[in-house]
């Protein structure tokens, strides 16, 4: 004959085994909270394609980046301001090419015979 | 990733993959743990609102240190319920314990409602008892006999031995089982027939 303790923990069995067997599911509004949390904390290094916008998404496949666009840029303005303003020691093309100016190439030799190797060699 | 593809991998990989960008690793974590997770709050706690909220930081905790956590080191679940254990001892500490009594009893059933009534009503009765509970019985009774965790996981997480472990739950249960007595009449369970 089962005694009043045997009965208490009887029905304390049934009410956890309850418990175990049928819990409630969570509010929707915290899973929601929950995976809205996910989403903000989740590690920006490891999303590229959401860390990069439109603006970004065209330079990412060059060589260097937006740095070596911006090298790129820097080389092709020097260049061509040496092509429109050479120094003086340099012939300047573009009046060669449309025959504003001839190169003296006798200049160049000349300018080797004032180093004396003319002088040395006898 | 589908979560589809995703049921069958653990919690571990999971977390990685959540780590390198998974959105769907996240959706599946949470449909995992989170319904443990809040049940585990519930039951300490005994209210709603401050259940969700633990909930909801343990969770946010596994998202913060998904870039930190070392693969084979722990299991994932049981390294939550530690932190929601935390988190619910932490707020136990800011208030007082709800007492038995302070349960309502339970109303006259509308016809038609009252197995679900009933079924409320065995609800908030073990939910008083185990209010009345030591926090640390209350812990242990709530882990193995409710979230079905083993003993030695229980003691993993309690940071306690588990001879410690089974102490803890055979105290509780004998507690639990004299508060039930007294609430006998209210239960409508407890007759002397059953």
């Amino acid at each position: 004959m089962m005694t009043d303790d045997d009965k208490a923990m009887a029905v304390l069995d049934d009410l956890l085994r309850d418990a175990a067997e049928k819990p409630p599911a969570p509010p929707a509004g915290l899973t929601a909270r929950v995976l809205a949390d996910a989403d903000r904390v989740q590690p920006q290094a490891a999303r590229p394609e959401r860390r990069l916008g439109a603006r970004g998404g065209s330079a990412r496949w060059l060589p260097g980046g937006w740095q070596g666009l911006g090298g790129l840029v820097a080389a092709t303005c020097a260049g061509f301001w040496i092509g429109i303003s050479p120094p003086e020691v340099l012939p300047d093309t573009g009046a060669v090419l449309f025959g504003y100016e001839t190169v003296d190439s006798s200049g160049f030799a000349t300018g080797a015979d004032g180093f004396g190797w003319d002088a040395e060699e006898g | 990733m589908p979560r589809d593809a995703l049921t069958t991998v653990s919690d571990d990989a999971l977390l990685l993959l959540y780590a390198r960008g998974d959105g769907a690793a996240a959706r599946e974590l949470t449909g995992r743990l989170l319904p443990r997770v809040w049940n585990q709050a519930r039951r300490m706690l005994g209210d709603q609102t401050e259940a969700e909220d633990v909930a909801q930081e343990a969770m946010m905790r596994l998202w913060r240190m998904a870039p930190d956590w070392e693969q084979g080191r722990a299991q994932v679940s049981t390294w939550i319920f530690r932190v929601t254990a935390n988190l619910c001892t932490d707020r136990l500490r800011k208030r007082r314990v709800s007492a038995l009594d302070e349960v309502d009893e339970p109303r006259d059933p509308a016809p038609g409602a009252e197995a679900r009534l009933q079924m409320q009503a065995r609800s908030d009765a073990l939910q008083a008892a185990l209010d009345s509970l030591p926090e640390r019985q209350r812990q242990a009774v709530v882990l193995r006999h409710i979230e079905g965790l083993a003993n030695p996981e229980i003691a993993e997480i309690m940071e306690i031995s588990t001879e410690a472990v089974e102490s803890l739950t055979a105290r509780g249960k004998r507690t639990l089982a004299a508060a039930l007595a007294d609430r006998r009449a209210a239960l409508g369970v407890m007759n002397d027939d059953g």
